[in-house]
């Protein structure tokens, strides 16, 4: 081994603290410093003369530091408005969210078109009671060339049956042609209204709300007499000529509970209205009209 | 280079930039402002550089401002300092200190290439590129300021 050029032994220190010579090279000239007090005095100076590596330290203590420096990128960079990641991530969602709008709003004013749609039409049948035309005269005999039956005609379009919890269908005709109406029960021919006799004092009072109620508003069947009462006169039963007409009324309905049926005065309902019996389907409606009011259907029975 | 890679280099070199500021100018917070603005040289040129090079870049720019900072500072400052230190027997100083204070008796060519060689491990060819030296006068400047630096340790333990 060489010896020790002590003149030069600050480039020596120097190439061992750089790294510079091999493993055993270095450890070589260690054994040298060891061996020297000089040497050793000097190579511990050089070994101060170096930096150590503290980066881990200054991060932890300035992590709000480089935090903030890394905050400054976000500010400096703008993003366009129109950018692609921005609208086209987008884009999908806001055409769904359209669509799902657009076809809401388009039912939404289906409906109110339909509500307000023209009303559903369906066929009265109508049968004139006992006019001026159909009615036997007083001495007159039915027989068969008078006597006119009809045919059962069914209405195209049938009424909903009523509720059977008492809920009564009420039929208002919108834009029904006048008729000659008035039913008669006793078997006279009088027109006006007020010889319409039906105890409906009796019927008002009667009307329960029942599971399934039967009103009878006007009975046009030949009169019976009650039961136990007596009869003072005969009474002149007539087999009554129909003529059936069918036509196209507009068709609204209105639904009204047992309690409002009760609520109404039929006495006046009768007095002010004109009657006559309408089939619609299978089932028999007295039919009210009046000049200033809407028609009022009525339903006899379950 | 992304803003996510620009974070990433945030977090992997800003600690030792800033370590090497602090080395150079002795002055945490103004260490922090030069580092600072070295950062956003590196976000203004953004889509030029690579992140690779994004630490030589970075070493680079500060180097440039160390310089630029010392060209309008007084030294005198950094002497006074010291002999306020030395004045001072009765304060007791840390060896980190000491090294520290010797570090800022050094001009600044020799505190960056110590700074250079033992923080950031760059090789004679490497500091020579980033400070326009060839490798032997790197090595050369290197050795001086090592003798320097190791003197000025010596005078401080000495003084204290």
């Amino acid at each position: 081994m060489k010896e020790f050029d002590l003149e030069k032994y600050e480039s020596i220190f120097f190439n061992l603290i750089e790294g510079n010579y091999s493993k055993p090279e270095e450890e070589a000239i260690l054994e040298e410093i060891e061996a020297n007090s000089f040497l050793k005095f000097e190579w511990d100076n050089w070994q101060k003369a170096m930096l150590e590596d503290d980066s881990e330290a200054y991060a932890l203590e300035n992590a709000a530091f480089f935090d903030a420096l890394k905050d400054d990128a976000d500010a400096v960079k703008v993003v366009p408005i129109w950018s692609k990641n921005r609208i086209a991530a987008w884009l999908p969602y806001m055409s769904l969210a359209a669509a799902c709008l657009l076809i809401v709003f388009m039912f939404t004013i289906n409906l109110k078109q339909n509500a307000e749609a023209e009303a559903e039409l369906v066929e009265v049948e109508t049968k004139k009671v006992q006019t001026s035309d159909t009615q036997l005269q007083k001495d007159e005999v039915l027989t068969e060339e008078n006597a006119v039956i009809p045919e059962p005609v069914v209405a195209e379009k049938a009424v909903e049956p009523a509720d059977p919890s008492g809920v009564i269908p009420i039929i208002v005709e919108e834009s029904a042609p006048q008729q000659e109406l008035i039913v008669s029960v006793d078997g006279t021919k009088e027109d006006k209204p007020e010889d319409v006799i039906i105890d409906f004092d009796a019927d008002e009072s009667e009307i329960e709300e029942s599971a399934s109620p039967e009103i009878i508003i006007a009975d046009a069947s030949p009169t019976i007499p009650p039961q136990n009462e007596i009869v003072e006169e005969p009474i002149e039963v007539y087999q009554r000529a129909f003529t059936v007409t069918t036509e196209t009324v507009k068709k609204k309905d209105r639904v009204i509970s047992q309690r409002e049926l009760a609520s109404m005065n039929v006495r006046k309902l009768l007095q002010d209205k004109r009657i006559k019996l309408v089939n619609i389907g299978n089932k028999t409606y007295v039919q009210l009209e009046s000049p200033d009011q809407e028609t009022v259907l009525v339903g006899l029975s379950q | 280079m992304t803003t996510s890679e620009y974070k990433k280099a945030v977090d992997q070199i800003g600690p030792r930039l800033l370590q090497f500021a602090h080395r150079q100018v002795g002055q945490l917070e103004l260490a922090k402002d030069l580092v600072q603005d070295s950062f956003i040289v590196l976000l203004d040129k953004l889509d030029h550089v690579e992140m690779a090079k994004a630490k030589s870049f970075l070493f680079a720019v500060l180097s440039n401002k160390v310089k630029d900072h010392f060209k309008l500072l007084k030294k005198q400052t950094e002497v006074q300092d010291y002999h306020r230190i030395a004045d001072n027997e009765s304060r007791a100083m840390e060896d980190k200190e000491i090294v520290h204070m010797a570090l800022s008796k050094l001009n600044e060519r020799d505190r960056m290439l110590i700074a250079y060689r033992d923080l950031e491990g760059y090789k004679y060819d490497e500091i020579g590129e980033m400070m326009n030296l060839t490798a032997t006068q790197v090595k050369v400047y290197l050795f001086r300021a090592r003798k320097t630096f190791k003197s000025e340790i010596l005078k401080l333990e000495v003084a204290l």
